[in-house]
């Protein structure tokens, strides 16, 4: 994951990846991938992050946008928030634009 | 099953007299967890612990939602690629438009009505995705011409997401709702579900299929009453008496006025917000109120039993509405256990006319006929 870290930058573009089909459960978020047919689920924050990424935005933006609604500091949210968008990206469920 | 119904009318409920792990049970066989799981939220004083458990039901759903959803996708890409005209029956466009949700409402397939002159179009392009058909026999027209005297659909199981598709040429049993297909698909409505177009039925005719399909099957499943009152509630046009006469009216055209009553009456019955007006329409409360009783016995309805299945005859020989069609039921019914056998024991086909009785009386009669000439002559 440190590794991917380093792949994450503030000026990135991200969006959804528009073929994954989704369904919301309270607070949380089940996908599957299209392709192979794989289930994720989301929590909470991470249902969040999946709604701010609905339409193209930029990483800096997003990590902004987190820190108002959680009211947390920008560098703890880019420390969290990078590892996951790491895993969206390598499990192709955002992609970069 | 009481304990479902209030929750759904959202009454007061002492959860302390409640079984859990029974109302699950009984929310599973009646289709309804999805349902139970959003009313929940309505009762802060509800245990986490039963939340939980249908939450954990609801997940299950939603997971078969999107299986479903995904195998939905695929097989309207292949339709459309081949320009066959299809609806999707129930399942989760209407969920979607009846709850806003399309896996709150539990299904366990796909239903796909088709005009019946593209079934073999239809057949050959689903065997060719890797679906087997149950029973699996090779279609030519003839052969159709004798389906579409007993059966309306074709189940379709692809072996490796065993996802299941029940490919209607009929919307219903001969003996009521015949339809024109073409007409139907003029008349043709779209739904929208994450981003893909899928078709409809027209209005009245969707109301008219719920309310019939849920009269054949004895309204052994209680998400199918709860459809009827969300239908009433949240999809008819803001002027209810115009979609009432001419929801009557083909109702009678249809043979289903019967089918429609009692599914107005039940959805009535048990949920006092189900539009109230929609009685006046159909002339036949006494026999419903007969079959509402009817339905009122658990022991009957909650498992499909030999017991269950001739109360669902019964109950389908006293909807029928017309002399003709209450022949046609009489001579055509039994093909459904014929057709299984024949599936699982692989019949040769010169035997199919043994799944009509009709067929075995007319060589009988004509047997009979022959022997008296000869004993006259």
């Amino acid at each position: 994951v440190k590794n991917n870290t380093l792949n994450i930058s503030v000026d990135m573009r991200l969006i959804r990846n528009p073929t994954l089909l989704t369904n919301s459960i309270d607070d949380e978020l089940v996908m599957m991938d299209d392709i192979n047919g794989t289930y994720f689920g989301l929590n909470a924050v991470a249902k969040k992050i999946w709604e701010l990424l609905e339409h193209s935005i930029q990483v800096k933006s997003l990590l902004e946008s987190l820190t108002n609604i959680y009211d947390i500091e920008f560098k703890q949210c880019q420390a969290d928030v990078y590892p996951f968008l790491n895993t969206l990206l390598e499990k192709n469920l955002v992609q970069l634009c | 099953m009481q304990a479902l119904i209030d929750i759904l009318n959202r009454r007061e409920i002492n959860f302390s007299l409640i079984d859990f792990q029974d109302l699950i049970k009984q929310a599973l066989h009646h289709r309804v967890t999805g349902l139970i799981h959003s009313a929940l939220n309505d009762y802060p004083l509800a245990s986490e612990k039963l939340r939980q458990l249908f939450k954990h039901a609801q997940q299950k759903n939603s997971q078969n939602a999107l299986k479903q959803l995904q195998s939905l996708i695929r097989i309207n890409h292949l339709f459309q690629q081949a320009a066959v005209p299809y609806f999707v029956l129930k399942g989760l466009p209407l969920s979607q438009r009846l709850y806003g949700d399309f896996a709150r409402r539990q299904s366990i397939d796909i239903d796909i009505l088709i005009d019946y002159q593209d079934l073999i179009k239809v057949d050959m392009l689903l065997k060719d995705a890797g679906y087997r058909a149950y029973p699996d026999i090779k279609l030519y027209p003839n052969l159709i011409n004798k389906l579409l005297l007993s059966n309306h659909d074709i189940i379709y199981i692809h072996p490796n997401s065993q996802f299941r598709l029940e490919l209607h040429f009929q919307l219903n049993d001969p003996y009521n709702l015949t339809i024109d297909f073409k007409k139907l698909w003029e008349k043709r409505r779209s739904a929208e579900l994450m981003r893909h177009q899928f078709h409809v039925l027209p209005l009245i005719d969707e109301w008219l299929y719920l309310c019939a399909h849920g009269s054949k099957h004895g309204w052994i499943r209680l998400r199918w009453i709860y459809d009827i009152v969300e239908y009433q509630r949240t999809q008819l046009p803001k002027n209810t008496d115009i979609f009432w006469q001419v929801a009557n009216k083909k109702a009678y055209r249809y043979g289903a006025y019967k089918h429609c009553q009692l599914a107005v009456d039940i959805a009535q019955y048990y949920f006092p917000k189900a539009n109230a007006q929609t009685l006046h329409e159909f002339p036949l409360k006494k026999l419903t109120n007969n079959l509402i009783q009817i339905y009122q016995k658990p022991k009957i309805n909650n498992k499909i039993s030999i017991a269950g299945q001739v109360y669902q005859e019964l109950l389908l020989w006293k909807l029928t509405s017309r002399f003709r069609d209450k022949l046609h039921l009489l001579l055509y019914r039994p093909r459904n256990q014929f057709w299984l056998i024949w599936a699982k024991k692989r019949v040769p086909i010169c035997f199919f006319f043994l799944c009509y009785p009709a067929y075995v009386l007319k060589i009988t009669r004509a047997i009979f006929r022959k022997i008296f000439k000869r004993s006259e002559q």
